[in-house]
Formats: C-alpha cells, structure tokens, sequence
C-alpha cells in the first residue's frame, strides 16, 4: 500500500484545483484572523487576556467570517476536490486495471488513496493554523498557553475527520459515476444539501412536529430542540457544535438555554476537560460519519467488477 | 508438468446472460496460444478471469497451479497483463509510470531502474524515456505496455487485442516483441484478437470463441486438417486469354469441383490438396497467367464459418 500512498500524495500536491481552493482559503482564513487582531487590540482593555489566542479562531468583529467560518464552510470542498476523480479517473484513463493486476490487495488503492488524501488535507490544515498563529503572534504579541495549544490541536484532529469525511463521500461518489463531472456534481450536492438546507428541513419539520398550543414558550424551547436534533444529521452542524466549545472555553452548553439554567453561573471559562465532555458525542458522530462512508466506498470497491 | 494456463469448465453468467460457457483450456509453458473470436465472444472475460479481476461463476481458472479465484495475489505476481486500452498516467514520464509499476510489485528501487532500463532498451523507447507520457503516440503507448509487462518479469503474459487501432508497422514490431519475449525469456503468451491474419503468424496454437464457447482450437495445421474434411476452397486466376483446352483440363484435375470462367477471370473450386496441380495446369496449358490467389488462409476459412453462425 505504501507504493500506493506515496503516488497519490504526489499527485494530489500537484493538483492544481486543490491548490486553488486552498489558497482561496488559506487567504481568507488569514484575512479573518488578522481582522480580529486589530479587533482584539481596540478592546484590549475591556477583554480579558484569558485565550486571547483561540479567539483569533473564532470571534471577529463586525463581520461573522472567521477563520472556523472559512474552515468549516469551505473546508469540506478541499475534500471534495481531492477525492471526486479518484477512481472514475484511473478507470477512464484505463489505469485502473493496470494497476490492479499488479500484486497488491485491491484495497491498498482505495486505503492508499484515502490516507494520501488526508495527510494532504492534515498538512494542509496544520500549515493554515501555523500562519493564523503567526499574525496572531506577530499583530497581538503573544504567545499561545499550553491549555490553548492542545485546544487547537483538538481542534485540527476534529476539522480533519470532519473534512475526510467529505473526502470519502466524494471518493464513493468516484465510483458511484462513471464521469468525473457527474462525481463532482453528485459530491457538491449533496454537500449544499446538507450543509445548507438542513436548517430549512429543520424549521419545517419542527413546526409540524411540535403542534401550538398554548403555553408558547415550551413550544418553542420544544421546536428548537426539534431542530437542534435534526440539524445534527448535517455534519456541518455537528462540526460547527464541536468546535465551538474547543476554541471557546467560555460555551457551557450546546443548545437552548434557559435563563433559570445559568442563574448563579458566571461568565468563567470551563476546563478543557469540561469542553471535551460536552462535545464528546459530536466528535464520536464526526468519526463515525467518516468511517460509515469510507466503509460504503470501500466494500462497493471491493464488489466492483473491474473491465477494461 | 503443470500447464502455464488452465481453465477447467469455466463459466461466467450475468444475470440473464452467459459471457463464457464452459471453457477448458491447456496452455503449456512457452506457447503462444492465440484466443481468437468477434467481438463479445468472451475473450476479454475470459482474460479477466484469469487475472482474478472477474470471479467466475462455476468452474476453475488456474495460472501456474495457482487458482486465480483464491490466489490472485500469486498469480499477479507471474502474470502480466496487457489491456485494449493501454492506461498510463499521462502527466508522468515513461520512466515514472514503469517505477510505480516495480514499487507496485515491491521491486527495489534499484533494481527497477535496472530492469527498466533493460525493459525500455528492448522495446526500443530508451530514449524517449523522460518524456511525459500523454506525448506519446499510440504505438509508442504499445511498446511502452510491452515494457511495463516485462518490469515484474512475468511468467506468462495476456494480451487483449494488442494489435488493435494501431498502423502495420507498428503492428509489426508489437508482433516481434510478443514472439521474442516467447522465444527469449520463454514467457507463455495468450493473445486475444480478432485480427486473425496477425494472430496466425505468431501462434503456435490457436482457439476460436464465438458466443461464450470455445468452438475450436489446436494447431494451425490441425485446423486445416478439419477443414480438408469440410468444404473446399476458392481458387481464382487472371490470364491474358482463356483458353477451351485451359477449362477442360482444369475440369480433369482430380478434386476440382467447378470452373466458371468470366471474361479473363477464371474460378475454380476444389479441395484444399488440388490447389497444386490446379496451379500447374494453369501454367501449362493457360496463356499468360498474371493472378493467382486462393482463400487458402486456412484460419479465415474457419473463422468466417464460426463466424457467419454468430
């Protein structure tokens, strides 16, 4: 497989389409983060210093793009576009049977091509975050603490099963369609489905779930659990709520709350093992996701019927 | 002696459909056994099979002892393969696509660049061996495949249709190489086509699939023999002037069937045995023969009366 890994890693550094969308979000990722410093350096006084650092991640001022906001809306294509060509490529080109005539396991490509795809993607990740870090370290003058640092390292091993999710969608894709525009197309959909119309779904489905009644506000704090619990079926969503207590230590809660729930609480950061409590499930989802259709693709490879 | 190939009742059924019906086959060591049949017949099936990329359905395929349904790993390893449509990475070099084919079969990194080196020189690519291979013509890619089969240094070696789409004299060397492999490093080849004139040249033996089955198969020689108890052949011959005394005595050859003269043109047919003296009494008694030509291509002969079944 190693034969494998090492081909496709030095393909998929050569792709050109990646490095695109690479840089366009490398960019604007780095474009947020230095937004927020000077955001942090007008309201230095009033903020406390405590994880400064995360918040170079997470808060920007005015606008709502951040770098999470560019890593987890746009992070997914990275994965797409690596994986969508994958074997309906080798198959059109007529290498696929080349290749598996030779003495390997079949599933040494698909494994290959998969772990290549994501150390790609991890590199890519880490060196995004190294940048981010310089011009946090560069424009504020600090230094990140230990307990941020092994946040932020959650934080990557969270955004990459989150995003070799979508590598392996668009590789099951790649042998789902014959033709990498269909893969493509198929991967890109079903990625906007999720991502941006199950919010829609959810507000429907709630509303004729949860019927009116009288007592307006259960309904309410009933419907928003409703969608809570339906937007989970998006990855995105599910991302977004596991990384949002990582990198910000002062979420206590995912979900709805109550105003009699925080009474007597006060404005303090948890414990990074108190963070990870809360987002445990998600993080387990995350990778559960990404074994479940990285499982799909590998069995309907290993059933396929290779011809010329 | 175990045969290099064997298939013992194999079989591949698609849903309502039989792509191979019950195929033996013995192909000894260093044979090159041409696989003959139309389009669709089962060859490429068949090849698959061996290669373990197909499972059959019913029967065993086996490739140097080893089953190709359980042991594909194995027969990987003595088996190269050679498809219709030849697949390189096309933004790598000749070099590059043939060192991932050695690191694929675990070859170490120094002796794939000598075995590679080796292999380009045989197919006469050495010099072009940086070059990327989407510049690549067609034929080069062919010679380039030949190349890429030799890396693992194969027992056996399975073509499909390597002669195809490409011009003659590239056909020509594809040819040489198939049968210096053979003669050189004692490879066994099987080579499916349909381009029979080709497959006959170079084959020791021959198979002719139509629909799923194997209709025939043996030695040249031994399907001429089958012909002979079938029926005869088409000779035809240009003169500068027919003669009365040139048909009678073309009607007293013994074996001859027929003979219709149209203008100069004069068509006889006859058994296969009586096309030599067919040929002396033209010359005898015909006056300034210029043309001689017999469907005597016993392998055509054969092969259109499978074929006219399909």
């Amino acid at each position: 497989m190693s034969a494998v890994y090492w081909k496709e890693l030095a393909d998929y550094f050569g792709n050109r389409l990646f490095g695109v969308v690479l840089l366009l979000i490398a960019v604007a990722a780095t474009w947020a983060a230095y937004t927020t410093t000077q955001d942090l350096r007008e309201q230095a006084a009033g903020v406390s210093a405590d994880f400064a650092f995360l918040k170079l991640f997470v808060t920007t001022g005015d606008t709502p793009l951040s770098f999470l906001f560019f890593v987890g809306f746009f992070g997914p294509l990275l994965g797409l576009v690596l994986g969508f060509d994958a074997v309906n490529r080798e198959r059109s080109r007529g290498t696929l049977s080349r290749i598996l005539t030779q003495p390997i396991y079949r599933d040494a490509l698909i494994n290959g091509k998969f772990l290549a795809g994501a150390t790609v993607l991890g590199i890519s990740l880490i060196s995004m975050t190294f940048i981010v870090i310089g011009v946090g370290l560069y424009f504020l003058g600090m230094v990140p603490s230990a307990d941020e640092v092994v946040r932020l390292t959650l934080f990557l091993a969270a955004t990459l099963v989150y995003v070799a999710l979508w590598l392996a969608l668009s590789i099951m894709f790649s042998l789902l369609f014959d033709r990498a525009v269909m893969s493509a197309l198929a991967s890109i959909g079903v990625w906007l489905a999720l991502t941006f119309f199950i919010p829609f779904f959810a507000v429907t489905i709630s509303a004729q779930v949860v019927e009116d009644s009288e007592d307006a506000q259960s309904v309410a704090a009933e419907r928003a659990q409703w969608e809570q619990r339906i937007q989970r079926f998006s990855p995105a969503y599910l991302y977004e709520e596991a990384t949002q207590p990582l990198l910000n230590p002062q979420i206590r809660t995912l979900g709805l709350v109550r105003a009699e729930d925080v009474q007597g609480i006060g404005p303090q950061p948890i414990s990074l093992g108190q963070s990870l409590i809360l987002v445990w499930p998600h993080l387990t989802g995350l990778l559960a996701a990404c074994s479940l259709v990285f499982a799909a693709a590998y069995l309907k490879f290993m059933r396929e019927e290779v011809r010329t | 002696m175990t045969s290099a190939i064997e298939a013992i009742d194999l079989t591949k059924r698609y849903d309502d459909f039989t792509a191979v019906d019950c195929l033996n086959l013995r192909i000894d060591e260093g044979e090159i056994f041409g696989f003959l049949g139309p389009n669709g017949a089962g060859k490429t099936t068949t090849i698959m099979m061996f290669l373990g990329l197909t499972f059959p359905s019913s029967g065993v395929a086996r490739v140097h002892g080893y089953d190709c349904a359980r042991d594909p790993l194995e027969v990987k390893r003595v088996a190269g393969y050679l498809p219709e449509t030849l697949g390189f990475y096309g933004e790598l070099s000749a070099k590059e696509n043939l060192l991932y084919t050695a690191s694929l079969n675990g070859i170490g990194r120094r002796e794939a660049l000598r075995r590679l080196d080796e292999a380009l020189a045989y197919v006469g690519l050495s010099e072009r061996a940086a070059q990327p291979v989407k510049q690549y013509s067609r034929g080069m890619r062919q010679r380039l495949g030949i190349a890429d089969v030799l890396i693992k240094q194969p027992k056996v070696v399975l073509l499909d249709e390597p002669t195809q789409g490409i011009d003659s004299a590239t056909v020509e060397d594809v040819l040489n190489l198939i049968t210096g492999m053979s003669r050189d490093q004692g490879i066994t080849v099987l080579v499916s086509s349909h381009q029979l004139h080709y497959i006959q040249r170079i084959c020791d033996r021959v198979g002719i699939m139509s629909q799923g089955q194997m209709v025939v198969q043996g030695t040249i020689g031994d399907l001429a023999q089958q012909l002979r108890e079938g029926e005869g052949i088409v000779v035809e011959m240009g003169f500068g002037l027919v003669s009365d005394d040139l048909q009678d005595a073309l009607k007293e050859v013994p074996g001859v069937d027929s003979v219709s003269v149209r203008g100069n043109l004069v068509t006889v047919e006859c058994q296969l045995e009586a096309r030599a003296r067919i040929a002396n009494v033209a010359m005898r008694h015909g006056n300034s023969l210029h043309t001689l030509q017999s469907s005597d291509s016993v392998l055509e002969n054969i092969y259109l009366r499978y074929f006219q079944q399909v």
